[in-house]
């Protein structure tokens, strides 16, 4: 494995340098991460995952250099984006990275939840690292939103007072977290600075809690059957960055909108969009909203959805994770899988007629899954072999 | 049966796409032609410039329509077309808006712009039409407060012959697509290389750590 990290090798030579006898960032590194132990037959999916990383730096890094051009107004949050893409060398690719560097971010963290799920990544002692990994997505979720509602549109508009609507229906603090979260009654002048500095402190926020699920799987025991040092896949992690950064590319190459927005881009007192369309990312969760019915409905099954994914550690009665070992459980994971699938794309139709039923059979079919099928299927599955592979 | 299968193949996006209009700026790698945008260009200034303004779009932009600065200080020098009052009284109130981002706001973008241009049709004997409207098949409502907009004869082509009104629609609709995107072509050339970049990248990394794997 000598060869894998020569090229880092410098700062832990017998004699340490003048920067490494002071902080040794080098040996840091090797220790959290090219020395760490993981399985031998780790599938790429695992480092494909470990680009949440990647996406995470572009966002950040675009995001900072965005937010100097942002100007947080109900009238100007859009302009400056437009302007600011528009007359400014190269600024198309920061409003691109940013735009479309969400767009990685959760098709790698979608893929990695599915991952997770299908090989029951929360067994030996990383129940904890799983709760934390929801939580990540959550946050994601909120600073996605956040973002959406900064882009200041007609529909962003739409979907700020949305929200507020869903947040007045929390008991007792609702109606005031509302005029917290909106800073007045209705969408006012400080509405769009909110949204700003939530989106801000929680994009941060989440740097935090990547690295602490990051920590939370280091401790977990390692799996039985041989080790080799993280090194060992950094020729896995180079052809996961290379498809990331190919993806990345052609979609801003091709169509960095991806269909979007469907609404004038400027905010317009005289056009009310008939039905707010969020990002992608958002749709499953857009669906349980227009499922719940009520705003306190659909508030409700958002957050019973994120804390019955957070508690499969429990809801999983079953022993086996590995490929195959469970072959009907992972069926049932396959079609809970195309049911998320549906679920958003019918949650971007129009709303009544044929797609609506579709919206809540496909929210009803979400909930059976975690409350009954998960604990009946696994309780009752006899696992082929009790093996655990295929997480780091 | 591979022939029959080769046929549909061939056969059904012609007939899904037959009389639909051909932008090349909306296929995967294409960009904009400017002739198309010049022609689009001269349109918008002869029967659009007097109600729709086009305020996201400086005078130094129209270069990369392929003017000399010359040709642009010539335009400015002629200063804007004279402007209509912005609100028609007569149509409820109805507003020109802005079109610097018309496009970007559609999902068809310039099928569009192309479809409302060409829309108008006489009004049919059992409609009742509102008091300065027009009929568009093209409009949602297909009451429509602006008159129809292209006038056979107001744009005139390189080879001296008058521009048809499918043809300025078209082309009309391609430059408003590129005020919505002026940054289209830059782009696309960008990622190109970027993602050449990476698969070349890609090829040199695999072989390298291949030799040093089996060294």
């Amino acid at each position: 494995m000598s060869d894998a990290r020569s090229g880092l090798g410098g700062a832990a030579q017998p004699a340490p340098g003048w920067l490494a006898a002071r902080l040794p960032l080098a040996a840091w590194y090797r220790a959290v991460w090219l020395d760490h132990q993981v399985p031998e037959n780790l599938p790429f999916a695992c480092s494909f995952g470990a680009m949440v990383g990647v996406a995470l730096a572009v966002l950040t890094l675009s995001g900072i250099w965005l937010g100097l051009a942002y100007v947080p107004t109900p009238g100007g949050a859009a302009l400056s984006m437009v302007e600011y893409a528009r007359t400014v060398p190269f600024g198309w690719l920061m409003v691109d990275l940013h735009r479309d560097g969400a767009t990685m971010l959760f098709i790698v963290v979608y893929w990695a939840l599915f991952h997770g799920i299908y090989h029951a990544a929360y067994r030996n002692r990383r129940e904890l690292a799983w709760v934390i990994e929801i939580v990540r997505f959550a946050a994601f979720l909120v600073v996605g939103f956040y973002g959406f509602a900064m882009t200041g549109g007609p529909d962003a508009q739409a979907a700020m007072l949305a929200m507020a609507a869903h947040v007045a229906t929390v008991p007792v603090i609702g109606v005031s977290a509302a005029q917290d979260f909106l800073g007045g009654d209705g969408l006012g002048p400080t509405s769009v600075a909110h949204m700003t500095m939530a989106h801000v402190a929680i994009g941060f926020l989440v740097l935090l809690i990547a690295a602490l699920g990051y920590a939370a799987v280091r401790v977990a025991p390692p799996q039985p059957g041989p080790l080799v040092p993280r090194a060992a896949y950094a020729p896995q992690l180079f052809g996961a960055f290379l498809l990331f950064a190919l993806i990345f590319g052609l979609i801003i190459t091709v169509d960095p909108g991806l269909g979007y927005p469907v609404a004038p881009v400027l905010p317009d007192a005289l056009a009310v969009p008939l039905q707010s369309v969020p990002p992608w990312y958002l749709l499953v969760f857009h669906g349980f909203a227009r499922a719940g019915l009520t705003p306190g409905g659909g508030a409700f099954l958002t957050i019973l959805a994120l804390v019955l994914v957070g508690a499969l550690p429990w809801l999983d009665r079953g022993e086996g994770s590995a490929v195959g070992a469970r072959p009907v459980y992972a069926g049932f994971v396959v079609v809970l899988a195309l049911d998320v699938a549906v679920l958003a794309i019918a949650a971007a139709a129009p709303a009544g007629g044929v797609w609506s039923a579709v919206v809540d059979l496909a929210t009803i079919w979400f909930f059976i899954h975690f409350l009954v099928v998960t604990p009946l299927v696994t309780m009752f599955e006899r696992p082929r072999a009790a093996t655990t592979m295929g997480v780091a | 049966m591979r022939a029959i299968l080769v046929g549909l193949a061939v056969l059904l996006p012609a007939v899904a796409f037959a009389g639909a209009p051909q932008f090349g700026f909306q296929s995967w790698f294409g960009g904009f032609d400017k002739a198309e945008l010049q022609v689009g260009f001269a349109t918008y200034q002869a029967n659009c410039a007097r109600c729709h303004s086009l305020n996201l779009v400086s005078p130094g932009d129209l270069q990369s329509l392929g003017l000399t600065p010359a040709q642009v200080t010539a335009l400015l020098a002629k200063g804007k077309p004279p402007a209509l009052s912005k609100t028609k009284p007569d149509a409820g109130g109805a507003i020109a808006g802005d079109l610097s981002l018309y496009e970007a706001g559609h999902r068809r973008g310039a099928a569009a712009v192309f479809d409302l241009m060409t829309g108008y049709r006489p009004a049919l004997p059992n409609m009742t039409m509102l008091p300065g409207h027009y009929y568009n098949i093209a409009y949602p409502g297909g009451q429509i407060a602006m008159a129809p907009a292209l006038q056979p004869g107001s744009v005139m082509l390189a080879d001296g012959k008058a521009a048809s009104v499918p043809v300025m629609a078209h082309d009309v609709a391609a430059f408003l697509a590129w005020t919505a995107d002026p940054t289209l072509d830059e782009r696309k050339a960008t990622g190109l290389r970027a993602i050449f970049f990476l698969l070349v990248l890609g090829v040199v990394g695999f072989v390298v750590m291949a030799t040093r794997m089996t060294r």
